[in-house]
């Protein structure tokens, strides 16, 4: 039901009446999010119509509005740039509050590499400004234009500069934090008035209730600020490109930088070359490219994309490609780290794909012919690292390398063509798996939805892209390693979209039954209740913190935890 | 009928995948945070339904019968500028048409009753006297009077100028045009004007008048055609996106070669016919309108189905051509400006196919002028900041838009013809 | 340097963690207050004072170091495996840890990591709860927790068996728990087990000394190089507390150290690992010295009677049972915190300035500034050995603390780990606390864990 008039009356003298909308219409661009179909049970792409939708511009507005839920029937849900259908409300009770009026860089302390943000600051945004002063944050896959704040508190996800700059959630390094009740809290450092540095403490740290590896999505009230981890980077501070769309190209590769794809022979050499190179310190960027992530990568149209398929060509090179970028501060840090490059190469008997051929229908076309009675196209390169580098550096196919150079800019460092590429295919992405530990672990993850998604790929309702599309990497400097399985399925069909809640399903099962780690779609009400057991019971310790500190239900609860119905603790 | 057409869509609406890369330039032209922005109405009021996603999401609502046409909808839906920046963004990472939902979402609130009040006005005197913005006097009617233009029909020449009726309307683009008639006689051009021009019918089509504008759009075409010119020369870039991106939809092109004023000075420079001897120092930026660059290309016919391959891979077959807004007019512009001696051309960030609408589109002025002025505002912030001194751009509802309002600071705002006519060293450009 | 401390009415060592959750759950059940320790005597913080009534609950004896994973390089310790054990099983698989700056030798490697002392090793942090994987509790209330990944979901060895190594530390799903133990000196659950990140052991170091005399002489170069994640250990140290480090207690060592270096150095460590060494160490020594070159500074293998290589090894390994700051005299004021390296040399001269008043002269105060989490911050540490056998003496440095701790609260240093007179920290941010009660509650309702601390 929309908002009664009381309410609205409230709300408005809140944040004024241009920032309180109760029309259905608006109501419904709330209700609607990516690929909504595979949570609900009758295939439906929309999900509850929230009550309102409000847009605070102060943390003291949004306390005032969490103590309105907190009396009253009706509970908040925050979202910045939304996209994923954790972002919805859970039933038409609740008020979203969308909080893109607070859009503002507090402060990029650049001598100490933080930078405090609100909540709608864009990682485009900031990464734009870092980006010219030698600095870099961690972006999550789902691209640039997500919200930063959302990543680090509420919400998760993994990104793909994560060699070198972590993950979102290690990287928080102070919260503001409007509490259900309404009382502001803010975490670390900066609480106690001493900056924005640490996010830890005094004495215990509350860091790990406000967040665990997944986010609590809003169920445990609002961030409204925080400050983040900066890194530094070493590639180019300005650049121009030329081109349009969808092809804009670097006019200049930059200087001390490698962007390459490289091809292992085996997913054992591709663990091991992931290993190998996490303990050189090598990469910036790097992403595991499967197959059909690497043909994708080079299309400009699923027309392009067939064609790629249909050549045969990649599955003979791709099916263990590691994209990877880094860069180096001086000449001597990258001849030392094209050396150690060249080294892993040779004990992994691994190749760099060549950049230097075009894509085009036609070139593939006669590329995949040619190429018919060649089971391992890149073994000349294998053997010689003369070959490589001239394929890296000759005039031949020079534009053509330059363009799949930038096309790994865009991706490795701007996070500017990522995980929205991949809808292009059937319009609908959806992903099991993915929990963090080791590089191992994740590989082992990717394996299993690899072989969970033959039968549906068999039967046709999902992409056949050769089952694995195991996407991450390995972070911080190859210490953890994350995976994800993608699934590419078409959310206008009813049994496609049944195939993905199956699999989806089926990996939240074999996570706990193969003791795969928890997955990245594993939280909220419904999955707690069949990850909790199996993980310490963790299911219980959210809704007593729920119930404790949020006794009214002021936040919607769906996406973390339901209030406790267990006996206390201690009891 | 209207939501009929809004049914054919559907498709489209369903590709959205609410990631609000819609709400800016597409990520990798990005160089300057503060001007990431791309959509006007979101801008301004912020709620996401302004977006384009937001009205994917409104129209696909609409469809399953959650919503009706309402004021509410109408209010957001017009507060769009039609400017086409949502569908580039859209299109460089999928192959879905959002600008199509948004004409087809308004054109059906309009059927539906609710357009905004403040549209009508003009779009009642279209349909009644054939022009929105009233029909002209004698005195209008005067504007290249002693130039010795050619008056088409009656007579004939190689080149219509055609000022779709604006220079009835607007004094300062009367004098554009004037000026681009000095121009074109300097260069030797067999040029001439109607003697009575239509009017596009502009405000009928972007403010989802589609009834109104068929027509009218069919009228103008035959005009057009009676007037024997094998080349119509628009003197304003939205004009330039109407003849040539839109009549062909809606109605019909015009059988004469459709050019813009920039296009036909590039030409005529380049070759030498029209020279540049007066230096102008200056820093200038151009702002490129957005009819005139991406909504600008013509429709690419296609006849085939989407199929399905590797499972569920969706493809065209045969291939089907996609505007994505990059051959829209961008160099003639730029190119003449670049003839000038003395000018400085610097670029905004946010420029060509991912061009920033100047908020001045779509009826945006009259029903929601507070998107329309902070819109200019932006433009206006984002050429200061990269040092221009002047902005320069080649359509008159920019040039009008931008300098609306207390934004504009002292910015000066030219047409491309009134610099060239300057350039020129001619004498002139009013009676 | 409690007065109010009470001495423990029992000390216990359960043999496991079975013994121990029964403990707790009596605990639960009699009200009896239980404090925790895993490292053994002496504890110079004074982390165990317990105004209450208290069974002490010693987990020294806990010294399986069960897993050494040299591919995920991890390792899964128990509470009473000490630096010297646990470097001593690593270095065989070519591992080590960060090491907190001169460990006393029966200092606990989780007590350490769980009270989040800095290490001499910044780069290799990446987040304030390393090096931290996964760890086992129990809880006030007497249930059991995994953290991490080994949270679950399966049991460790089916984990192993999936590639898993229990390495992650968040988790599982909306939890972060460690985080919530980690600082809480024992008030919200007992660690049984943990793993902990390794790092691959340098197989060729080349360290270097920066001297410099003044802090903000030294602080730019420390930013530079930090930022650009060159070298390995880095600390500041004056001379003061260099010498203090260096002389084992030897009072003519400890004149001769001090008088013979500069007002500051730095540590500077560069290493090869198994990778290309002397090729690293050679560019990263080229890089390292051009930013002391910038700077004004210069890499030195040696600093008057003070060599960069025996700072290393001195730094890096544990020392006796008794803490190196307290060698020389017995007894040693410590105040510590967290602020950013820019605010650390106003933050010393403001505790000189204060210790002046109590008649400390600043020749007598040693300072130890240490990047952490990859110089996102600093811990800075303020020293005043002083004659433990004197009343007076004691009681001076008791007062200059109190006054100092309130002043540097002011000026916005972070006692990010309140020892002492600290806990009036919390006081900074009543809602924080107010939060970490609540968070009480539910961890350990009947507050049998260190009751009264923090007057939680």
């Amino acid at each position: 039901m929309p908002l009664d008039d009381q309410a609205y009356d409230t709300l408005s003298g809140i944040v004024g009446d241009p920032w309180v909308e109760r029309a259905a219409c608006v109501l419904d661009t709330y209700a609607y999010y990516q690929n909504p179909e595979t949570m609900n049970e009758d295939g439906s792409q929309w999900l509850p119509r929230p009550a309102a939708v409000v847009l605070p511009e102060s943390p003291e507005e949004i306390q005032e509005i969490m103590r309105f839920c907190s009396k009253s029937k009706y509970m908040a849900k925050p979202i910045s740039t939304g996209f994923h259908t954790a972002a919805a409300a859970s039933n038409n009770d609740t008020i979203i509050l969308d909080l893109k009026r607070m859009d503002r860089i507090i402060d990029v302390d650049e001598k100490n590499q933080i930078a405090v943000i609100e909540p709608y600051v864009r990682a485009i945004d900031l990464q734009t400004q870092l980006l010219k002063i030698g600095l870099n944050c961690h972006i999550i896959s789902a691209g640039a234009n997500h919200s930063l704040l959302a990543s680090h508190t509420a919400a998760w996800g993994y990104g793909v500069t994560g060699s070198a700059t972590s993950h979102s959630g290690r990287n928080l390094l102070g919260v503001e934090w409007v509490l259900p009740s309404g009382d502001i809290v803010t975490l670390g450092s900066a609480g106690s008035g001493g900056g924005w540095f640490s996010c830890e403490g005094p004495g215990p740290s509350m860091r790990g209730v406000m967040r665990g590896f997944h986010g609590t999505f809003g169920g445990l009230g609002v961030f409204t600020k925080c400050a983040i981890k900066l890194y530094k980077y070493d590639g180019p501070r300005s650049w121009e490109f030329e081109g349009e769309s969808p092809n804009y190209v670097l006019k200049e590769i930059p200087k001390r930088s490698k962007f390459t794809a490289i091809a292992f022979p085996s997913r054992e050499a591709e663990k091991d070359g992931g290993y190998k190179m996490g303990e050189a310190e090598l990469n910036y960027g790097e992403f595991r490219t499967p197959m059909f992530f690497t043909a994708l990568g080079l299309t400009n149209n699923n027309l392009e994309l067939k064609e790629a398929l249909d050549s045969g060509l990649f599955p003979k090179f791709a099916n263990n490609v590691l994209s990877c970028a880094f860069f180096a501060a001086s000449d001597g840090e990258l001849a030392w780290k094209n050396k150690a490059l060249a080294e892993i190469l040779k004990e992994t008997n691994a190749a760099p794909v060549p950049f230097n051929l075009s894509a085009s229908v036609r070139s593939l076309k006669v590329a995949g012919k040619l190429l018919a009675g060649v089971n391992d196209p890149l073994a000349p390169l294998r053997k010689s690292p003369w070959l490589q580098k001239f394929a890296e550096s000759s005039g031949f196919g020079a534009a053509q390398r330059r363009a799949t150079q930038s096309r790994l800019f865009w991706l490795l460092i701007r996070n500017a063509i990522n995980i929205q590429s991949a809808f292009r295919p059937s319009q609908g992405m959806a992903t099991m798996m993915g929990a963090f530990d080791t590089w191992d672990l994740a590989h082992a993850q990717a394996e299993y939805a690899a072989k969970a998604k033959q039968k549906y790929i068999e039967q046709g309702l999902i992409i056949a892209d050769g089952g694995d599309l195991g996407a991450g990497g390995t972070f911080e400097n190859g210490h953890l390693g994350y995976l994800e399985g993608i699934i590419l399925y078409d959310p206008s069909n009813p049994a496609s979209v049944e195939a993905v809640r199956d699999l989806v399903e089926g990996g939240l099962r074999a996570s706990i039954d193969h003791a795969l780690g928890v997955p990245i779609a594993g939280f909220g009400v419904n999955a707690n209740k069949e990850l909790g057991p199996a993980c310490s019971h963790y299911d219980r310790w959210v809704s007593r913190l729920k119930t404790a500190l949020d006794p009214n239900t002021a936040s919607d609860p769906f996406f973390y935890a339901e209030p406790d119905s267990e006996p206390k603790p201690g009891s | 009928m209207t939501k009929q057409r809004l049914e054919t869509l559907r498709g489209e609406m369903q590709k959205c995948t609410r990631c609000s890369l819609c709400k800016m330039v597409p990520m990798p032209t990005v160089q300057d945070a503060k001007y990431a922005n791309a959509c006007p109405p979101v801008m301004t009021n912020h709620f996401h339904a302004y977006s384009g996603g937001g009205l994917q999401v409104m129209a696909l609502s609409l469809l399953d019968g959650r919503i009706e046409a309402d004021e509410d909808l109408a209010r957001v839906a017009f507060a769009c500028t039609t400017c086409g920046l949502c569908d580039v963004s859209c299109k460089f990472i999928m192959e879905a048409e959002r600008q199509d939902v948004i004409l087809a979402l308004r054109e059906h609130i309009v059927a539906e009753g609710y357009g905004p009040a403040a549209h009508e006005a003009a779009v009642e005197r279209l349909r009644t006297t054939g022009y929105a913005h009233g029909a002209p006097t004698d005195e209008h009617l005067g504007w290249a009077r002693g130039l010795g233009l050619k008056s088409l029909p009656g007579e004939r020449a190689d080149v219509l100028l055609y000022t779709g009726a604006s220079a009835y309307s607007d004094p300062k683009q009367a004098r554009t045009a004037r000026k681009l008639a000095e121009l074109l006689l300097e260069a030797g051009v067999d040029v001439g004007i109607l003697k009575t021009e239509p009017d596009t019918g502009i405000d009928a089509f972007w403010t989802g008048h589609r009834d109104a504008f068929e027509k009218h759009a069919s009228d103008v075409c035959d005009i057009l055609d009676e007037s024997g010119a094998k080349k119509i020369v628009a003197v304003s870039g939205s004009h330039l996106g109407l003849l040539r991106g839109y009549y062909p939809r809606y109605a019909r092109a015009p059988q004469a070669e459709v050019l813009h004023a920039s296009e036909l000075l590039d030409e005529l420079t380049r070759k030498g016919r029209l020279r540049l001897p007066r230096t102008i120092e200056r820093r200038v930026t151009y702002h490129d309108p957005c009819y005139l660059g991406r909504q600008s290309e013509p429709p690419q016919p296609w006849e085939g189905e989407e199929k399905l391959s590797h499972g569920v891979l969706t493809y065209f077959d045969p291939p089907k051509p996609i505007n994505n807004g990059v051959r829209g007019v961008y160099d003639p512009p730029r190119r003449v400006l670049e003839r000038i001696q003395g000018l400085e051309l610097v670029e905004m960030h946010r420029i060509r196919e991912y061009s920033f609408c100047c908020g001045g589109g779509g009826g945006v002025p009259d029903a929601h002028p507070d998107v329309a002025q902070g819109a200019a505002r932006s433009r206006v912030e984002e050429a200061r900041d990269v040092g221009a001194e002047t902005i320069v751009t080649a359509c008159h509802r920019c040039v009008n838009n931008l300098r609306t309002g207390p934004h504009d600071q002292g910015m000066p705002i030219v047409d491309l013809i009134d610099l060239v006519h300057e350039a020129a060293g001619l004498q002139g450009g009013s009676e | 340097m409690n007065p109010s401390r009470t001495n423990p009415t029992e000390v216990i060592q359960p043999a496991n963690a079975d013994e121990l959750r029964t403990l707790v759950i009596g605990a639960n059940q009699d009200g009896t207050n239980l404090v925790v320790t895993s490292s053994g005597d002496p504890h110079r913080k004074d982390g165990l004072a317990s105004a209450e009534p208290h069974k002490l609950i010693d987990l020294s004896s806990w010294k399986q170091i069960d897993l050494v994973d040299r591919r995920n390089r991890v390792c899964r310790i128990e509470p009473g495996v000490t630096y010297s054990e646990l470097l001593a099983a690593l270095e065989p698989h070519g591992m080590t840890i960060p090491v907190p700056l001169t460990p006393r030798a029966t200092k606990s490697v989780l007590a350490a990591i769980m009270d989040r002392e800095p290490s001499t090793w910044p780069n290799k942090q990446w987040d304030g709860s390393d090096p931290i994987g996964s760890t086992e509790f129990i809880f006030g209330s007497g249930e059991h927790f995994r953290t991490g990944a080994a949270g679950g979901p399966g049991s460790i060895d089916a984990q192993r068996k999936s590639g898993g190594a229990q390495k992650f530390s968040s988790g599982p799903s909306h939890t972060d728990f460690h985080r919530v133990l980690q600082g809480a000196q024992g008030t919200m659950g007992i660690v049984t087990w943990g793993t902990v990140r390794a790092e691959l052991l340098p197989s060729l170091e080349d360290p270097h000394l920066v001297g410099a005399s003044s802090m903000e002489t030294l602080v730019p170069y420390v930013y530079d190089v930090q930022r650009a994640m060159l070298g390995e250990h880095s600390f500041v140290l004056n001379r003061q507390a260099a010498a203090m480090l260096m002389a084992s207690g030897d009072e003519l060592r400890f004149l001769s150290v001090r008088d013979s270096l500069p007002a500051f150095v730095c540590l500077q460590n560069i290493a090869g690992f198994e990778r290309l060494p002397d090729e690293r160490v050679a560019y990263q020594r080229r890089d390292i010295g051009e930013h002391a070159t910038r700077h004004g500074l210069e890499l030195e293998q040696a600093l008057g009677e003070l060599s960069a290589q025996d700072l290393l090894a001195r730094a890096t390994r544990p020392c006796t049972t008794v803490d190196w700051r307290c060698e020389c005299e017995g007894g040693c004021l410590s105040v510590f915190f967290l602020t950013t390296l820019d605010r650390a040399a106003e933050m010393t001269q403001l505790f000189t300035d204060c210790a002046l008043e109590h008649g400390v002269l600043a020749q007598d105060i040693g300072v130890y500034v240490q990047p952490i989490v990859q110089n996102h911050g600093c811990h800075v540490e303020l020293m005043v050995p002083y004659d433990s056998s004197s009343g007076d003496a004691a009681q001076r440095v008791q007062h200059l603390e109190e006054q100092a701790v309130a002043r540097l609260l002011d000026a916005g240093a972070f006692f990010s780990r309140p020892y002492g007179t600290a806990d009036r920290v919390f006081a900074k941010n009543p809602a924080n606390l107010q939060l970490i009660g609540q968070v009480k509650s539910l961890f350990d309702p009947n507050r049998v864990l260190h009751r009264g601390k923090w007057g939680l």
